[in-house]
């Protein structure tokens, strides 16, 4: 079975009749595709906001959001359940559960954790008036919030979560995403432009002009696992990373030279200022730009921005996953999950793409809460003189090292056929491939650190030091 | 909980709410985005209200820069007639439903500018329609959020979908000493659009 | 050049990574519950109120029976916030018949507590506003447009008997009576607090007493003026002394 396309045929088939029609395909797509998708995503999304807020809480030595449980949502669903009684007995009735041990427990847990906060403000926006302002261009402000939640939502096709748990297989799924997700530049600037609002196009222009700029080191960092795998297919991409015994984790790319970890590192710099999150949020810079882009956005539209954010950084979660730490691939040994029922395989693949993406998404958090805001041309100076030509040195290294390794058909096996062998790295070239650039590297630094001192000029020179 | 009861309450308590209203209602209360938003010593306090210590992203409140995602704004500081204007534009801007906080004795009746000043707008309600009082000069940030509490049980009562129980706020008498210099709307002016299309 | 571009970016990774060691620190300690680093917040509703100081100026109040209504707080208030009247009492004392401190304009500067001669202001250290306390009248729903009206004792009783009530059972009249002296926006935390409000009856009360014991102590003063007199006329009294009369 490739892909969910069978189940999509099936279920449309059976929807019809017969043969299909354009209908009965469409809702089988939504069905099968879109729905279990923005049912796995979006909560998961929104739940990260709330993470955030407690992340950000620990951080600064707050206790962050601690006072919305999940005991709102259940009194409506008591309402509901009890609606025919008359208004005091569902009130009492209410406190009586409430006051059950085990349901008092958990609802003083929820409200610790603040599980509710996330649903407090999505009824908050839900009710919230809708504001178009007067010199806007009504359609372009209309459209651009779900450009933006598109563009953040079609890369997840292409993603392999399992196996056997890919929405869309196709040969060239690297480009696919790239492309897509590129769809968040225009949603950006369609925000910008459309909102008739001076931040708001600043904002706009700042957001294209980033994430344009860091779209090439992206492009470049997976330009360089295209090369090392040889092939744009990511779900071959993860079967090139699989590596027979308990050691799977050697397999993964991140240990594939130390090209391939500067390519990592490249590409999760590059994809954090995609999600223009901070210290590259200068596109919404609360201190110089009112609130850029969104600026004029209320209510559910401005939640739809913040719903694409999360998205996205849960992308590039799964993409670092996937195509640098080994996808779904378990880093103690593949071959008992492979005696596993299918479904339980399948279940274990995605949890573990999960806890890898978790992971990149935590890791996102900390440096957001740690690190102050770029300036414009700082951003620039990264992805220009900084980001590029290390992306361009690991290209070439990788080149090099293909060229000088050659390969063989090993750990095909697990995967999809790729179209070029994985080079065979026996120990004399993958000491070289590890010490050379490495010693190279460290020579660079050791001179560099020669000339130029420890600290930074102005530190020294702050602190009287070397006078 | 600190809170008491003053005169009136009894009066809302019998309001009927529909489940779904109060559902809403609860969604409101407990994500009050407020208004990045001070001009004078009351915003500092403001601040710390948000710093570590006391930490109001704990009731769920996280400031907001632009007035369109705001639900609160907290008139944190002295305002001059010239800024009364903008401010009125502010929370024109903001969109319903909305809610005001006036913090402090300059925000509440002109404070020790009162007496003398030619400059100071002696009160913010006489522009905006204010919700909640909070005496101090400035008020510690526990009084704020006491007064941010007794927001929440006003908050309570909003009904989105039901009859409003409100009746339209009067903006009472107006004091501009220099008249059409300060541009501010005439004392019977109907709340401005706030640049809504 | 190289070795510059290669110092700026080690040097670049090396200062994020000090910072996130720094917050990856307090993340961890915040987390586990222990450590130097776990969260100092102040859940305040849920906790009392923290106490700055001894002379922390919460809220101004007055011991409305040490007063003397001397008007010493009225001159030294940069801001005008009392309103006060004086009566005697039974013992001829001048006692605050009404004490109003607007509380929405203090500026809690604490001029008006050291000028007091007999100690009667003070400042609490908790800000709470209670409206219960003993003795206060506490008015809820005044806006800043409100706030330079006169209220007099029978209004004070009739605001706070018209807010009891529900809005809709009020007359047409005692509506707009209400609107013109309170904001109808709603509960407020602000307005007048005044301590020692005579009532008229109680006014009464104490002219009475004090006219009753005026007129005991006249009384007094004639009877012993004539019992004086009475011992003084059956002998011929002596001629007093040029000294003079006590």
């Amino acid at each position: 079975m490739t892909g969910l396309g069978h189940a999509v045929d099936t279920l449309a088939a059976w929807l019809a009749g017969g043969p299909p029609g354009w209908f009965a395909v469409t809702l089988a797509v939504l069905a099968v595709w879109v729905a279990p998708l923005l049912l796995l995503v979006f909560p998961v999304a929104a739940f990260g906001q709330i993470l955030e807020r407690k992340i950000a809480a620990a951080i600064q030595r707050r206790k962050g959001p601690n006072s919305a449980g999940l005991d709102g949502p259940l009194r409506l669903v008591f309402r509901a359940v009890l609606c025919l009684l008359p208004r005091e007995r569902q009130d009492r009735a209410f406190a009586a559960f409430c006051n059950l041990v085990p349901v008092r427990t958990a609802l003083l847990w929820s409200r610790r954790l603040g599980l509710g906060q996330f649903v407090a403000d999505g009824i908050k926006m839900l009710g919230k008036e809708d504001i178009v302002p007067r010199g806007a261009d009504g359609a372009v402000f209309r459209f651009a919030p779900y450009l933006a939640l598109v563009g953040a939502f079609l890369p997840w096709c292409v993603l392999p979560f399992a196996q056997h748990l890919v929405m869309l297989e196709t040969e060239v799924s690297a480009l696919f995403v790239l492309a897509t997700s590129g769809l968040v530049v225009v949603a950006l600037k369609m925000a910008g432009w459309g909102s008739g609002n001076k931040w708001s196009l600043l904002g706009g222009m700042r957001a294209v002009a980033q994430l344009v700029s860091y779209e090439v080191p992206i492009g470049l960092a997976v330009g360089g696992v295209v090369l090392w795998c040889g092939t744009m297919d990511l779900h071959a991409i993860v079967g090139q990373q699989y590596a027979p015994g308990v050691f799977t984790l050697l397999g993964w790319n991140v240990c594939q030279g130390p090209f391939l970890l500067l390519l990592l590192l490249v590409f999760f710099v590059a994809g954090l200022a995609e999600c223009q999150r901070s210290p590259f949020d200068m596109a919404e810079a609360e201190s110089e730009l009112v609130s850029g882009f969104n600026t004029e956005y209320s209510g559910l539209r401005w939640g739809m921005f913040a719903l694409a954010e999360y998205t996205e950084m849960l992308l590039i979660g799964a993409l670092v996953a996937t195509l640098f730490l080994g996808g779904y691939q378990s880093p103690i040994g593949e071959q008992w999950l492979l005696l596993l029922p299918t479904w339980l395989e399948t279940l274990l693949h995605a949890l573990i793409l999960g806890a890898k993406t978790l992971v990149v998404f935590l890791l996102m958090m900390w440096i957001r809460w740690t690190l102050p805001r770029f300036r414009v041309d700082q951003v620039m100076r990264l992805a220009w003189l900084v980001l590029v030509p290390l992306a361009l040195l690991s290209l070439l290294g990788i080149a090099v090292t293909l060229l000088v390794a050659g390969g063989t058909t090993e750990g095909m096996a697990y995967g999809r056929l790729a179209a070029r062998p994985r080079p065979d790295l026996s120990w004399l070239p993958w000491l070289l491939l590890w010490i050379v650039p490495v010693l190279a590297a460290v020579v660079l630094v050791r001179a560099a650190n020669a000339r130029y001192g420890g600290r930074h000029p102005a530190l020294r020179r702050l602190t009287g030091e070397g006078a | 909980m600190t809170r008491r009861e003053g005169p009136g309450d009894a009066f809302d308590d019998r309001i009927h709410l529909t489940a779904v209203d109060e559902f809403l209602a609860w969604g409101k209360e407990h994500s009050l985005f407020y208004l990045l938003f001070a001009t004078a010593c009351c915003g500092i306090e403001l601040m710390q209200a948000g710093g570590p210590r006391y930490d109001v992203d704990r009731l769920g409140m996280i400031p907001r820069a632009t007035p369109r995602q705001a639900d609160l704004m907290i008139v944190a500081g002295t305002i001059t007639h010239k800024m009364a204007s903008r401010v009125r534009t502010l929370w024109e801007q903001m969109g319903e439903p909305r809610w005001v906080v006036s913090m402090g004795s300059c925000a509440n009746s002109g404070g020790p500018f009162s007496k003398w000043s030619y400059s100071v707008l002696n009160g913010i309600d006489k522009y905006v329609p204010v919700d909640v009082y909070v005496p101090g000069c400035p008020p510690r940030p526990e009084a704020l959020i006491d007064g941010v509490m007794a927001l929440r049980e006003r908050v309570r009562r909003y009904r989105t979908l039901g009859e409003r129980s409100t009746e339209p706020h009067v903006v009472a008498g107006h004091e501009a000493p220099f008249g059409a210099r300060c541009q501010l709307p005439p004392p019977d002016a109907p709340a401005g659009d706030g640049g809504r299309a | 050049m190289i070795l510059a571009w290669v110092h700026d970016v080690v040097e670049g990774v090396r200062s994020c990574l000090t910072g996130m060691r720094t917050t990856g620190h307090y993340l961890l300690e915040n987390l586990r519950g222990s450590g130097g680093a776990t969260a100092i917040t102040r859940e305040y509703p849920e906790q009392p109120a923290e106490r700055v100081g001894a002379r922390q100026r919460g809220h101004l109040v007055n011991d409305a029976p040490r007063c003397i209504v001397c008007h010493a707080c009225d001159t030294a208030c940069p801001v005008d916030c009392f309103t006060m009247d004086g009566e005697r009492d039974a013992d001829n004392k001048m006692r605050a018949s009404r004490f109003d401190i607007d509380l929405s304009k203090c500026i809690y500067c604490g001029l008006c507590v050291r000028a007091c001669p007999t100690d009667s202001l003070s400042m609490t250290p908790a800000f709470e506003v209670d409206p219960r306390h003993d003795g206060s009248r506490f008015l809820f729903r005044r806006s800043s447009g409100q706030l330079g009206q006169r209220l007099d004792a029978p209004d004070v009783e009739r605001l706070q008997r018209l807010a009891d009530q529900p809005r809709e059972s009020l007359a047409a009249a005692d509506r707009a009576w209400l609107d013109q002296h309170i904001d109808p926006n709603g509960p407020h935390l602000i307005g007048m607090y005044g301590l020692g409000y005579f009532t008229p009856e109680q006014k009464q009360a104490a002219d009475a007493a004090r006219e009753a014991k005026k007129r005991a102590k006249e009384a007094a003063a004639a009877a012993a003026k004539a019992k004086a007199a009475a011992a003084a006329a059956p002998p011929p009294a002596p001629p007093p002394p040029a000294g003079g009369t006590p």
